[in-house]
């Protein structure tokens, strides 16, 4: 095994340079950190393109803990795109950072700031290649911890402390949930290799009440990673109250390793039909209270938080459906809006605020921010040619396939529960009068991200098929569609 | 080659909206020339007598979702093409505007090929949508007094209407598993789907389509966006996007719910008579000419759809009667997208020389402008169907068809075209006779650069009023094909 494993290794490589020239080079300005740290994991993206093809994973000996399947090699990407984004934002961010940190110089705290983004980048790339339990449960270790950090970052900031608090809190619950859950599942199988467990499943005389205790409180830890009800109570509040570039960071980058790992499962979970029945139920549920609770929010990052819960619910629907490369898609297209919506919200904030209200008249003020936000709404809602619809319409074609028709039914209600509410900030940004005048400050370098982001969502709702090519002849969903 | 047709007003678009201020319109009409020069080298070496399509394309697009691009030209789809390389570089002529409006012109135009020559529904509906967004901001941007509230309503109504619409074919793929138009066209012979779901997605397409013709009771938006639209925008729209509406309803709805057509016919021909005779009432009360011309616009595009209705009534019939109506249908609606847009372009240049459009702010024009007086009579008559100009062969051919067809609903809505006639005379009496209007300043007579463009298009009407065999020949042999299939 060569070639996909270096990758992780330079991610952490990088970061700790990051944090060595942080900690020795103390007068230089800090944003050149995170522009070396943009550099270094575009690069790291590039060498993806150039991996050898990957040896048939081993079922056996040391590797048998890792693959690096088109799966795999196409989230690490995802994680890598992800992380590139969050580093963007956090240029932008740095100023409230520094508001909030009282430090010798006025740029203390910023070099951290953006290194520990790279540790879970690292994370969130081994959470993908992840075909073992401990090796999920250690690579999702990685991943919360540095989120710990990352939401508390502003700590004099009384509402990131909080989110900090009830993120650590709970979160510290759900991995209790999870590592007693794998312990159950190994009692029962004495494997911690999906595949392996997989194969002890099938087995005849296997106890399956034991089994299935188990694999219902995994399922709670990874609720607890992607929002999905009765696990959501934390996410409004913490999305609230972090950082931006870290709210968005969660719902994609946190929310896409939650998914990948819930599709590595599938397979040996799936053996025992109660659990699809389970996740019938949640994604169910999900829908449901992620799009009504939408409605009557007043925040938008309030609002973005329970659209992520909504999102989530669409995205189970398409693993409840066994579709691997709708779900792909689904978080590709969600990668796009949410990143957009959210750097707009950054830029627009730091001058005003993050209400709905605070948007109002914001076409006059800054044509090209709205017309961004109007995409990344008009995305989330599903309005056609938007990367949002396809990856919509491809969750509802795999789940009329599968006969999910109640799933397809509250999910094209709660839709239209998404465009009221998504429609809301548009009618806010185009027909309310501004209160405030005045234009807003765009970076030339957010800029020509967000002109990106635009592009790309609109590309990929008139063209997927380079996406869908990406993810198709994948192990996972080969055999999880059969 | 249809391809190429998309693209050129796509480039010009991008080019006129770099170009500087003072030639975007010429770069605009230099992208038109050659997309007509494209759209007359496909009717010549198009095969009038074959009906099914002709200079196909058809690549894999999305497969996962059945969504191919499938690009063709039948005889239909090749009149609307030609409508849309005429109207535009007149409605480009109408007045000089800045490089934004050239480019959405442009825009709108790349669109309005697409939705005329897409046959698969995902490609179709791409272009049906792209046209929404550059006329909204036409309107908006350019538009008169009340543009921000008659956009908005322009894309509420439609917006609607095209999520209804596609709602409705989602089901129908969830179900076939297809978009093509031809497979579709075909399933629907034995209905396309049963019960309760086909009256749904009947519904939804039918209010997609309905909005976009202004159907009553789905028009109330069109009066208010052709009076506030900048009139290049309203010859656009009236000439052509109305045309989508139309053109839907021959193309999806006819040949895929044939049943359901039947089963509510009735009702579709009472709404097509009420479009006819309220709007032309309607259009007898205006006060202002552009919203009086708009209604009209309603009342035409109504004589297209009591054809189309009447063909849905009672398709298997007679065959010639259903030929009848259909070819009405068509040479309507390349009359209408002409001489509406004519008829535009007049209240446009009385609007530009007196600064306003109440009827009332004019009179005794035959004193002092006869020769606008006299050309604008050429497009008035065509619109109120005097025989002998291109308006009465299409509306003659509708009567023709739909009476053997639906005797009762068109006797009623024959009045329309006697309240039309008089509605307009009022209003051209008001115009051009009487006495001068006290606050009357100078007023210019047609101008050499206006006459170029006029007489062109007066001439193109009074050549299809006298031999209209040329333009049936595009399309007869798609309207025996399509009969056939329908009977």
């Amino acid at each position: 095994m060569t070639g996909a494993p270096l990758l992780e290794i330079a991610v952490v490589l990088l970061g700790l340079t990051v944090l060595l020239v942080e900690a020795f080079a103390t007068t230089i300005d800090k944003r050149s950190l995170a522009i070396a740290s943009i550099v270094g994991l575009a690069a790291v993206l590039v060498a993806t393109f150039f991996l050898p093809s990957p040896p048939p994973a081993e079922a056996t000996g040391f590797w048998s803990f890792y693959t690096a399947d088109s799966l795999a090699i196409f989230f690490k990407r995802f994680a890598l795109v992800t992380t590139i984004l969050v580093l963007i934002m956090m240029i932008d961010y740095a100023p409230i950072v520094r508001q909030t940190i009282h430090g010798a110089t006025h740029q203390a705290g910023l070099g951290e700031f953006f290194a520990i983004p790279l540790f879970t980048c690292a994370g969130l790339m081994w959470m993908a290649s992840a075909v073992d339990f401990v090796m999920i449960f250690v690579s999702l270790e990685v991943v919360t911890m540095s989120f710990y950090v990352l939401v508390a970052f502003t700590r004099r900031n009384p509402a990131s402390l909080e989110a900090g608090v009830k993120y650590l809190i709970l979160s510290a619950l759900s991995t209790g949930f999870l590592v007693y859950g794998i312990t159950w599942i190994f009692g029962v199988t004495g494997e911690t290799n999906l595949a392996r467990i997989t194969a002890a499943l099938s087995a005849a005389n296997v106890e399956r009440m034991p089994a299935l205790f188990g694999m219902a409180l995994v399922l709670v830890a990874l609720g607890f990673k992607i929002a999905a009800v009765p696990f959501q109570i934390w996410v409004p509040d913490v999305y609230q109250g972090a950082p931006t570039p870290v709210t968005a960071y969660l719902s994609v980058g946190s929310k896409a390793a939650g998914f990948v790992v819930l599709l590595r499962v599938l397979e040996p979970f799936f053996i025992l039909p109660e659990m699809q029945k389970l996740l019938v139920v949640v994604a169910a549920l999900t829908l449901i209270y992620g799009n009504v609770a939408a409605l009557p929010q007043t925040n938008l990052k309030r609002l973005l938080a329970y659209s992520s819960i909504a999102h989530a619910g669409y995205l189970l629907v398409g693993v409840v459906s066994l579709a691997g490369s709708a779900v792909g898609f689904y978080l590709v297209s969600y990668l796009l809006m949410t990143m957009l919506s959210f750097a707009v919200l950054i830029i627009v904030s730091a001058q005003t605020g993050d209400r709905i209200e605070d948007f109002n008249g914001l076409s006059s003020r800054a044509p090209f921010l709205s017309f961004a936000m109007l995409i990344a709404m008009a995305s989330l809602a599903g309005i056609p040619f938007t990367a949002g619809f396809l990856g919509k319409f491809f969750i509802f074609d795999a789940a009329i396939r599968q006969h999910q028709t109640m799933l397809v039914v509250v999910g094209v209600i709660t839709v239209a529960c998404g465009f009221y509410y998504y429609l809301k900030v548009v009618r806010a940004m185009y027909w309310e009068p501004a209160a405030t005048t005045g234009a807003v400050p765009v970076s030339q370098f957010s800029r020509v991200t967000i002109g990106a982001l635009i592009a790309a969502i609109i590309f990929l709702g008139v063209y997927p098929q380079p996406v869908l090519n990406a993810l198709r002849s994948q192990p996972v969903t080969a055999s999880a569609t059969r | 080659m249809i391809s190429a047709l998309i693209t050129i007003p796509l480039v010009g678009a991008l080019l006129a909206s770099i170009a500087p201020q003072n030639r975007a319109r010429t770069v605009a009409l230099a992208f038109n020339f050659l997309a007509a020069l494209l759209a007359l080298t496909l009717w010549r070496n198009f095969d009038s007598g074959a009906g099914g399509l002709q200079f196909v394309e058809r690549y894999a697009w999305i497969p996962a979702i059945g969504a191919e691009y499938l690009l063709g030209i039948d005889g239909f789809s090749l009149l609307l093409v030609l409508l849309t390389s005429l109207v535009v570089p007149f409605a480009l002529l109408a007045r000089p505007m800045s490089r934004g409006f050239c480019a959405l012109m442009l825009l709108t135009q790349a669109a309005l090929y697409g939705t005329f020559t897409a046959h698969n529904f995902i490609l179709w509906f791409l272009f049906f949508e792209m046209s929404l967004i550059p006329s909204f901001l036409l309107i908006k941007l350019w538009g008169g007094e009340e543009r921000d509230r008659a956009a908005v309503k322009f894309f509420v109504y439609t917006f609607l209407g095209s999520v209804a619409m596609l709602l409705a074919f989602l089901g129908i793929y969830l179900v076939h598993g297809t978009f093509d138009f031809a497979t579709l066209a075909t399933l629907g012979k034995t209905g396309l789907l049963t019960g309760n779901a086909a009256w749904l997605a009947f519904a939804g397409i039918f209010l997609g389509l309905a909005v976009k013709t202004a159907l009553f009771p789905f028009h109330t938006w069109l009066p208010d966006a052709y009076e506030n639209a900048p009139v290049g925008a309203t010859m656009v729209l009236s000439g052509l996007l109305s045309k989508m509406g139309v053109y839907g309803f021959v193309r999806l709805l006819l040949p895929m719910f044939p049943n359901e057509m039947q089963a509510i016919a009735p009702w579709l021909l009472a709404l097509a008579v009420c479009s006819i005779l309220f709007s032309a009432l309607a259009a007898w009360a205006q006060s202002d000419l552009k919203r009086m011309v708009a209604y009209l616009s309603i009342t035409h595009l109504g004589y297209c759809m009591l054809g189309v209705f009447s063909i849905g009534a009672s398709p298997s019939q007679s065959l010639v009667e259903t030929q009848a109506a259909l070819t009405g249908v068509m040479m309507q609606v390349f009359n209408h997208g002409i001489t509406a847009a004519a008829l535009f372009y007049f209240v446009g240049l009385l609007e530009q020389r007196r600064g306003s459009r109440g009827i009332a702010d004019f009179g005794g024009l035959m004193q002092r402008t006869p020769l606008l007086c006299g050309w604008m009579s050429v497009a008035v008559f065509s619109f109120l169907g005097l025989p002998g100009l291109n308006g009465f062969i299409g509306e003659f051919l509708i009567f023709k068809g739909s009476f053997a067809l639906a005797a009762a609903a068109t006797s009623v809505a024959v009045f329309g075209l006697l309240i039309t006639a008089v509605a307009l005379l009022r209003g051209m009496q008001a115009l051009f006779s009487g006495p001068l209007p006290e606050n009357g300043g100078a007023f210019d007579d047609l101008r050499r650069g206006e006459l170029t463009v006029v007489v062109p298009v007066s001439v193109l009407m009074l050549a299809i009023g006298i031999a209209p065999q040329w333009v049936f020949n595009i399309f007869n042999a798609t309207v025996v094909q399509m009969a056939r299939a329908l009977a």
